[in-house]
């Protein structure tokens, strides 16, 4: 009875434990997005605060990772770019850890991973969030006119882009490496479920197919491979157009029906050709507007069939798992409005994070729903010993530590939009932008006598205001930076 | 249960490990190599440039006497964070050692190297200084050549390895044609670890 009463304990605490850190992780991004969406960067930064690790030391880079990357862009939102820059390096050394850990950790993780869940591993970031690291650390060194170190990163983000798809095939080499070298009993379980047709069909029913997702035919982040192209096509450093050229020409194909990408593929593919000098073209203001809030993970759970071996002979038995499936969110409805010396110009979307989720989520689903067929066969497999062994107590406290730890890794950078909006101009003789939405005027911009100017505008919400910032694409100026169309709440804080 | 049984153990493995400080001979430093540029990639790439350099006649002057060379800009058009002036500095030293070339500080991309140049001679007038030490107009040399150049970097995957390709180009350029009277590319390939990036 003794042995028992341990043995439910024992499946108790561990359940309380794996739903502790879920239920921690949701309630620290709910607390995030409260105060990103009215613009209030400094609680969001204080929602983020990393704990301490064990002893009350500062926990390593990739233990802290997720907490450091929603720091740092709420810093670059503040304009304080040293700081951003600051925390976007250490979230790179986090990255690095990440991929790089010892045997000993990643043992570790694994089998906490299929025991609970994989809410349990230190956050491994999404590729395409990656990218968007040494995109915006691009953009902070380019407002504090920095141009070489900007170059640095655009090369970073253009590089990451290339690895992508390596990354996605060595994700999937590893689940199956995994799966040689596990327990017999075990691995044929596992192996034996995600082979079977009765599975997938199950997947097909409830996660849907996610062959029919709007994906890209190739892994990119479009507004990253945009700006990379635009950095390049202002610099006047020889090779440097070829590369402008290349970013432009494969964004505009990602997105065939913005005129606006079309123009600057054509713009750069003549400059570099000689066809159009740069002496005779006006001095060019690019409008690159970050509108809404990025897709987020819901938790999808259902029943699956899995085939579970006990020696020789295979008993079919059907199972809960959860996966994360990514929603888009909102973006900001109230279309933005540029005006200039009695010319207005209208913005066209591109790069949808969805869609860039998505083709992401699509390569790495393999590998995702592999851990949690493995998870859930380990579990059933417990259950099984934990009922012969202990009988009707052990089969409840059993599933009571399966029901408890059966969650999906909803965790995500919660600080990217919805999607990019892009135009061009010739800078107005004025030089002023007047910026407005269908609710009233946001505010006027001045442009400096740049030849080439990104005016950066993120907009979270429309509940909290506009952040805009004026970069020399040639980065020999310091930028500036304000905020547009700060609603009362905001402005009294 | 066994992932902490293997995992105490790697610790105990691990542990007592660290390498202790000591003093490297950095001219038969046989430590691990990483995949970014470091101080022993600079010194065979500026030996390489240099040698290329002087054996191509492009700094023997038919006059005689030394030229003077500027740097122009050296862009790091990698994925690292470089102090190009490690490499130049390299470069010029064994250039003014061969006694062909001497570098200008008084004139730079970005301004006059060393400031002292122009700021020595705000004290021309000076009442406070002896002005028979005080530099005269016209003293300052102009230019004949200019060194510029780019460190370029290249990543693949090859079977299952990364290779990064390092290629730092350099022109020297004859200030008074504008001709580049010498170019040279140096190259460092590494092969290694693809688990990350190279940086």
């Amino acid at each position: 009875m003794k042995g028992v009463v341990k043995a439910v304990a024992l499946a108790a605490a561990v359940s309380a434990l794996a739903g502790c850190s879920s239920y921690q992780q949701r309630s620290q991004m709910e607390a995030f997005n409260t105060s990103w969406v009215l613009g209030d960067y400094n609680a969001a930064i204080e929602s983020m605060r990393p704990k301490p690790g064990l002893g009350g030391l500062k926990k390593v880079e990739d233990k802290r990772l997720l907490e450091v990357l929603h720091q740092a862009e709420a810093k670059r939102m503040l304009g304080a770019h040293d700081e951003a820059i600051a925390l976007y390096d250490e979230a790179e050394v986090g990255m690095k850890l990440d991929d790089t850990t010892g045997l000993a950790s990643n043992l570790l993780e694994g089998g906490m991973s299929v025991l609970v869940n994989d809410a349990e591993r230190d956050y491994t970031p999404m590729l395409s969030e990656t990218i968007l690291v040494n995109t915006y650390k691009g953009l902070s060194f380019l407002h504090q006119g920095q141009r070489d170190l900007a170059r640095i990163e655009f090369n970073r983000a253009d590089d990451r882009t290339r690895r992508a798809v390596e990354s996605f095939a060595d994700e999937i080499a590893a689940q199956q490496a995994a799966l040689k070298d596990g327990d017999g009993t075990e691995q044929a379980s596992i192996s034996k479920s995600l082979e079977s047709d009765a599975l997938q069909q199950s997947v097909s029913e409830h996660y849907g197919n996610t062959a029919q997702w709007n994906v890209y035919s190739e892994f990119i982040v479009p507004a990253s491979t945009y700006l990379h192209g635009l950095f390049f096509l202002a610099s006047r450093d020889s090779g440097d157009l070829d590369k402008a050229s290349v970013s432009l020409s494969r964004v505009a194909e990602m997105a065939p029906d913005n005129t606006i990408l079309r123009q600057d593929a054509e713009l750069a593919d003549a400059l570099s050709s000689g066809r159009q000098s740069r002496q005779d073209l006006a001095p060019q203001v690019w409008v690159l507007y970050e509108n809404g809030l990025g897709p987020v993970a819901k938790e999808t759970r259902f029943d699956i069939p899995l085939l579970l071996f006990h020696g020789n002979t295979s008993v079919p038995a059907y199972t809960g798992i959860a996966l994360p499936r990514y929603s888009d969110r909102a973006a900001n409805r109230d279309a933005l409005s540029i005006n200039a010396d009695g010319s207005q110009f209208t913005l066209e979307a591109f790069s949808p994070m969805g869609k860039v989720v998505n083709t992401e989520m699509q390569s790495r689903f393999p590998a995702v729903l592999g851990r949690a067929v493995a998870s859930a066969a380990v579990k059933a497999l417990i259950q099984k010993s934990a009922a012969d062994e202990l009988g009707a107590v052990g089969q409840l406290g059993s599933a009571l530590f399966a029901a408890s730890t059966t969650r999906a890794d909803l965790r995500s950078w919660q600080a990217t939009p919805d999607h990019w909006e892009a135009t061009r101009f010739d800078r107005p003789a004025s030089g002023a932008l007047t910026l407005s939405t269908q609710a009233g005027p946001l505010g006027e911009v001045s442009l400096p006598d740049w030849p080439y100017t990104l005016v950066y505008i993120k907009r979270p919400s429309q509940q909290g205001p506009a952040q805009v910032s004026v970069i020399d694409l040639q980065g020999e100026h310091t930028g500036a930076q304000f905020t547009l169309g700060a609603t009362p709440a905001v402005a009294s804080r | 249960m066994k992932y902490l049984v293997m995992f105490a153990a790697l610790m105990l493995t691990l542990s007592g490990c660290a390498t202790p400080a000591h003093y490297v001979d950095p001219e038969n430093d046989q430590g691990e190599v990483s995949m970014s540029l470091d101080y022993r990639d600079f010194e065979r790439a500026a030996t390489a440039s240099v040698d290329s350099m002087l054996a191509s006649g492009a700094v023997e002057n038919p006059n005689g006497g030394r030229y003077v060379m500027v740097v122009s800009r050296i862009i790091n058009d990698t994925m690292q964070r470089l102090d190009t002036d490690q490499l130049v500095k390299k470069i010029r030293v064994d250039l003014l050692r061969s006694g062909r070339v001497v570098t200008t500080t008084a004139v730079g991309i970005d301004g006059a190297e060393d400031q002292m140049n122009m700021l020595a001679r705000s004290l021309r007038d000076s009442e406070e200084f002896d002005q028979r030490g005080v530099q005269r107009k016209g003293t300052l040399q102009a230019p004949d050549l200019s060194l510029s150049g780019k460190i370029l970097q290249r990543n693949r995957q090859v079977g299952g390895d990364q290779q990064v390709e390092y290629y730092v180009q350099l022109s020297l350029t004859d200030l008074a044609t504008g001709l580049a009277l010498w170019e040279d590319e140096t190259q460092v390939i590494k092969r290694g670890s693809d688990a990350s990036v190279s940086w």
